[in-house]
């Protein structure tokens, strides 16, 4: 069995009924924000801004990434399906990459879908092409690095969610308000300066304006795209390595 | 075949298995022991789920961690109850055979195959999850024998599985067995003894006796073996009949009508009668299982020398 066919095997376990749901309720967060800020008079513009940095890039994207990164391992030790992979003459490093790569495109393809969706609630048929393109590229790359990184996490801890919630949602926010250059130990930052968005209404946030007279200029795409590559790269080397030489016990035998 | 010299395995402050030498060839062996005993410990050094903590386990001459030409020519049902519960027993199978290695163009029929094998052809398209446990059980064992493996590893395999099924796998077992290396653990030494009369015993992570069964059997023999029957209030019906058998040394009822515990030197000759008075008397029995006391007082015996 190869890394393909075990993607499509990921994708096929993790988008069955029940499960589905799951992405569903992901999906639909940007698209939710986008008729509560349309219903609240925001313009088409303002609507879409708030809606996929707010609803897709901080919830949709994090959370995804989150349920199906975090789980490559860890949802095979919780459903104590973890000995019967383990003991096939499958590669670990395959079996890793393979469900690695089936996270990947689920979380990308929800996070695209919920995109698209939140364009067409904001302004129609009359969306800007290039930065409806842009979004969905970052993302993408978002995916890639969040998952990796989740993914790792799924490797090294047996709670891999907690960490990645903590992680996805208080590190990735608070760090950047802290003046300074700490902003770059966060994967959103570079997401954002690759796929800005203005702020509600225009008005920035006090505590990032404050934090931004700190900071120091801003970081240039190639910086941002390099940055998640080598994160990328990283995480997924130590993970196909521990998952090669580590030990993976079903649940309960393991406590 | 398969080769383990001084292997321990620890699991931090525990030991799981404590320096045991032995050889296992080809044919079916038994691994016995109480719970705690390390057999699955065992197993999963030779399944290559762990690694010795010292010591050496080998597998056709290679230590079997992640190596993917030792795990090609095993089979592995584990006792752990884990399976992709929406997935059908058809599709479950499938994708088993392919991560053993089978050919995609073959995955299907090699899990058609062996759903036939386990007398499950009927429920292929059931889902995993609507499974009853004895149904889970032979899907486990499916998984273990559909690619045809060289060496056979089943831990605990009678488990959850009514007479008609132990009977049943048994025979699929011993059928395995003449051609292949086949281990077998259990905690009840009945069970074993049906299969093989090459028996590894653990007692607390150590080798307490490897070789022929008869040796426990003789101590068996003067440790009477407790079996529970359940019966919907015949109980005492049934006690009337069993105590009148040459196999039966001791019956006494507990609790209400329903739950009588025999003891016998002879399990195999005393099951047989079992079935024989329930079909005569048209006796209702819920269940019967061995208490396996016996196994203890036969580790006490050995350890205590």
């Amino acid at each position: 069995m190869n890394v393909i066919e075990i993607a499509i095997w990921f994708l096929k376990n993790t988008l069955q009924l029940r499960r589905a749901v799951t992405a569903v309720l992901l999906g639909i967060i940007g698209p939710l924000f986008a008729l509560l800020f349309r219903a609240f008079g925001f313009t088409p513009a303002e609507t879409y801004d708030a809606s996929v940095q707010l609803g897709i890039f901080s919830a949709t994207l994090v959370l995804a990434a989150i349920a199906y990164g975090g789980g490559i391992v860890t949802y095979e030790v919780v459903g104590k399906t973890i000995p019967l992979l383990l003991t096939r003459p499958v590669p670990r490093w395959a079996l890793f990459i393979g469900k690695w790569l089936g996270a990947v495109v689920l979380t990308a393809a929800i996070s695209v879908v919920a995109t698209v969706l939140t364009a067409a609630l904001s302004f129609g048929s009359d969306f800007d092409t290039e930065v409806l393109l842009r979004d969905m590229l970052v993302l993408c790359a978002g995916a890639v690095t969040y998952v990796s990184l989740f993914g790792l996490l799924s490797v090294l801890s047996k709670r891999p969610w907690l960490i990645a919630a903590i992680f996805g949602f208080f590190w990735e926010t608070w760090v950047t308000y802290v003046p300074g250059d700490f902003r770059r130990l966060s994967v959103m930052t570079y997401l954002k300066q690759l796929s800005p968005h203005a702020d509600i209404g225009g008005q920035e946030n006090p505590l990032e304006a404050l934090s931004e007279a700190f900071q120091t200029a801003q970081i240039d795409p190639l910086t941002c795209w390099n940055t998640l590559t080598v994160l990328t790269i990283l995480s997924l080397a130590i993970s196909v390595a521990v998952f090669s030489m580590a030990e993976f016990l079903p649940a309960e035998e393991a406590a | 075949m398969i080769d383990l010299q001084r292997a321990s395995r620890w699991y931090g402050q525990v030991i799981g298995l404590n320096d045991v030498t032995c050889s296992i060839g080809p044919g079916i062996t038994g691994l016995l022991g109480e719970n705690g005993a390390g057999k699955s410990t065992l197993i999963k050094l030779v399944t290559g789920q762990l690694r010795p903590t010292t010591g050496t386990v080998t597998v056709f001459g290679e230590a079997p961690f992640a190596n993917s030409n030792v795990l090609r020519r095993l089979g592995y049902c584990p006792e752990v109850d884990g399976f992709y519960e929406h997935m059908s027993c058809e599709e479950f199978l499938t994708l088993m055979a392919r991560l053993s290695g089978v050919p995609s163009s073959e995955g299907a029929i090699v899990a058609e195959r062996s759903l036939h094998r386990v007398g499950m052809h009927d429920s292929r398209k059931r889902r995993l999850g609507a499974c009853s446990k004895g149904m889970r059980q032979r899907i486990r064992i499916a998984q273990a024998i559909q690619h045809d493996p060289e060496v056979l590893v089943l831990d605990e395999p009678m488990n959850g599985l009514d007479p008609v099924g132990r009977k049943e796998m048994s025979d699929l077992l011993l059928e395995f067995g003449t051609t292949r290396t086949v281990i077998v653990s259990s905690h009840i030494l009945y069970e074993v003894e049906s299969l093989t009369r090459s028996i590894i015993l653990l007692h607390r992570g150590r080798l307490l006796a490897q070789g022929d069964v008869g040796r426990i059997r003789d101590l068996i023999d003067r440790h009477p073996h407790q079996v529970v029957v359940e019966t919907d209030g015949s109980a005492r019906r049934l006690a009337r009949e069993l105590v009148a058998l040459a196999s039966v040394v001791a019956a006494r009822i507990e609790g209400d009508e329903s739950r009588l515990i025999v003891e016998t030197p002879r399990p195999d000759e005393f099951y047989t009668q079992l079935r024989d008075i329930v079909l005569a008397n048209n006796i209702p029995l819920r269940t019967f299982y061995s208490q396996d006391n016996n196994l203890e007082a036969v580790f006490r015996y050995l350890v205590t020398g």
